[in-house]
């Protein structure tokens, strides 16, 4: 008697259809095992840990390296960085996946400079990374670091003390159309009383009147407010074959440009020259001409609008007052 | 043939067909895995990077304005150059740095006098032995970079001498 079962039935055809379906089931499996294996590798972060890492390693020795202040945003779209939680720590970066089980982290090293505040911290899940170096501390954040872009200047350490009493002052008004002329002259004379309360002797002078007077005077600053094409402050002054007063000229420059800034410029960076067509004879000692300039009337409107006028007035005249100081 | 014998038969078939699917799938494997990267060769980029930030930082070996604040790239502080804490301190890598060591050689080209300043000293003279034995390549192995720039060197008396910088960088490969 013949067994009934598997590969016992008379019809060979349904034995066939047995064979058919122990091939179909080896098929899926080898599918499933390779489609497993290729999930695998998609899911590796191992790439991106290793590629970031030694990304941000390079770009925070790049920031060391800068001469001067820097301010940079990190962001990597195919990388994913919120997927990642990052750390800044002894000398080293280290990525790891966030809110995995057992994440495994990578690091790499990089050279921190002693000579300069470490503010790198842990980041988690950012955004974007931002970056923030001067000549004291150097920051990593994963939020934006300050509203104001770049750092003050460092100003010239000249020495340029002298007794505010024995001062003299001229200020003018360059070029003002009808509109400005009102607000330049309003500053001017803010300006001037400030500086007579500390001793200074300080004339307001139409710019034709200034050669026509004595030589006598220590400083000559014009002042202007100029539709251009985009927001920035200049600090002109003349190019000088003395170096103390090519130095002094920069050294109020800056302390000017630091301060009129934040009030007026926050996101640009001041343009301070040294030209040859500065329009006061280049005679004296400190001449300047600070041109306010704005699209369309921005700042304009912005000098007229809240306290400003008093502010800038307090903030010109601090600056020069801290020039004869130091 | 009986029925038993020929079922026999074709599952006898099976098996090699089975290996042989088993070696496809694996080949397969193996040829994804090779064309999958995971590292990244940087060494070139780190080296290059160490040069400029020794030139270029302001806690570099280039002379820096105090007035100003203003560095002078391409102008040499010879004091800086002196001191070994100068790149030490503006390039930390640890207490045990096994990251870069470099060689900076000055010659000054007005009164011919060489002034040489090491990086990670102890480790540039090891791993130097083992790049000019031949170790370059693979884990263990040690890569060396070199440039050289023509700079002034800034000496006390104010004076600007002509001289050449010639900077060896080593950095091994794991």
């Amino acid at each position: 008697m013949i067994k009934r079962g598997f590969f016992c039935n008379k019809r060979a055809v349904i034995n066939e259809a047995y064979h058919i379906l122990i091939q179909i089931f080896i098929a899926i499996s080898a599918f499933w095992i390779m489609q497993s294996f290729i999930d695998s590798v998609v899911e590796d972060t191992l790439f991106e840990k290793e590629y970031l890492s030694n990304d941000l390693a390079l770009i925070t020795e790049a920031i060391y390296s800068s001469p001067g202040d820097i301010y940079y945003e990190y962001d990597n779209p195919k990388a994913n960085l919120y997927t990642f939680n990052f750390n800044f720590r002894e000398q080293s970066v280290s990525i790891k996946e966030a809110g995995a089980e057992k994440p495994i982290a990578i690091s790499v090293a990089y050279g921190e400079d002693k000579n300069i505040n470490n503010e790198l911290k842990e980041l988690i899940r950012p955004q974007k990374i931002f970056f923030k170096k001067t000549q004291t501390k150097i920051i990593a954040d994963q939020h934006p670091i300050d509203t104001t872009k770049y750092s003050d200047f460092l100003c010239s350490k000249i020495n340029t003390k002298k007794e505010m009493s024995t001062i003299n002052i001229v200020l003018y008004d360059y070029q003002s159309t009808s509109e400005t002329k009102a607000v330049i002259q309003t500053i001017l004379k803010k300006i001037q009383k400030l500086l007579q309360e500390k001793s200074a002797k300080v004339e307001i002078l139409e710019l034709k009147d200034i050669a026509s007077k004595s030589n006598d005077y220590d400083m000559i600053i014009g002042l202007k407010i100029k539709n251009q094409n985009s927001n920035v402050l200049s600090i002109d002054y003349p190019i000088s074959h003395d170096d103390f007063s090519l130095r002094s000229n920069n050294k109020l420059s800056c302390l000017l440009a630091n301060q009129i800034r934040r009030l007026l410029y926050p996101d640009s960076l001041p343009k301070v020259r040294a030209i040859d067509n500065i329009p006061v004879d280049n005679k004296y000692n400190i001449n300047l001409l600070i041109t306010l300039n704005g699209k369309g009337n921005e700042i304009f409107n912005k000098i007229n609008s809240d306290n400003n006028i008093e502010i800038l007035s307090e903030k010109i005249s601090n600056s020069i007052i801290k020039f004869y100081q130091e | 043939m009986k029925k038993k014998a020929l079922h026999t038969m074709e599952i006898i078939f099976w098996i090699p067909r089975i290996i042989f699917l088993i070696i496809v799938m694996f080949a397969l494997m193996f040829l994804l895995r090779h064309f999958i990267f995971t590292t990244v060769d940087i060494s070139e980029v780190r080296a290059t990077t160490f040069i400029h930030r020794s030139l270029y930082s302001p806690n570099g070996l280039s002379y820096l304005d105090e007035a100003t604040g203003r560095i002078y790239t391409g102008i040499i502080d010879l004091e800086k150059f002196k001191d070994s804490t100068t790149l030490e301190n503006s390039i930390f890598y640890g207490e045990k740095n096994t990251e870069v060591a470099a060689k900076f050689e000055l010659v000054d080209e007005e009164t011919n006098k060489l002034h040489i300043l090491y990086y990670n000293q102890d480790k540039y003279e090891d791993w130097k032995k083992f790049h000019k034995l031949g170790y370059t390549k693979g884990p263990g192995g040690f890569r060396s970079y070199t440039k050289k720039f023509n700079v002034l060197i800034a000496t006390p008396t104010q004076k600007r001498n002509r001289a050449s910088l010639m900077i060896e960088v080593i950095i091994p490969n794991s």
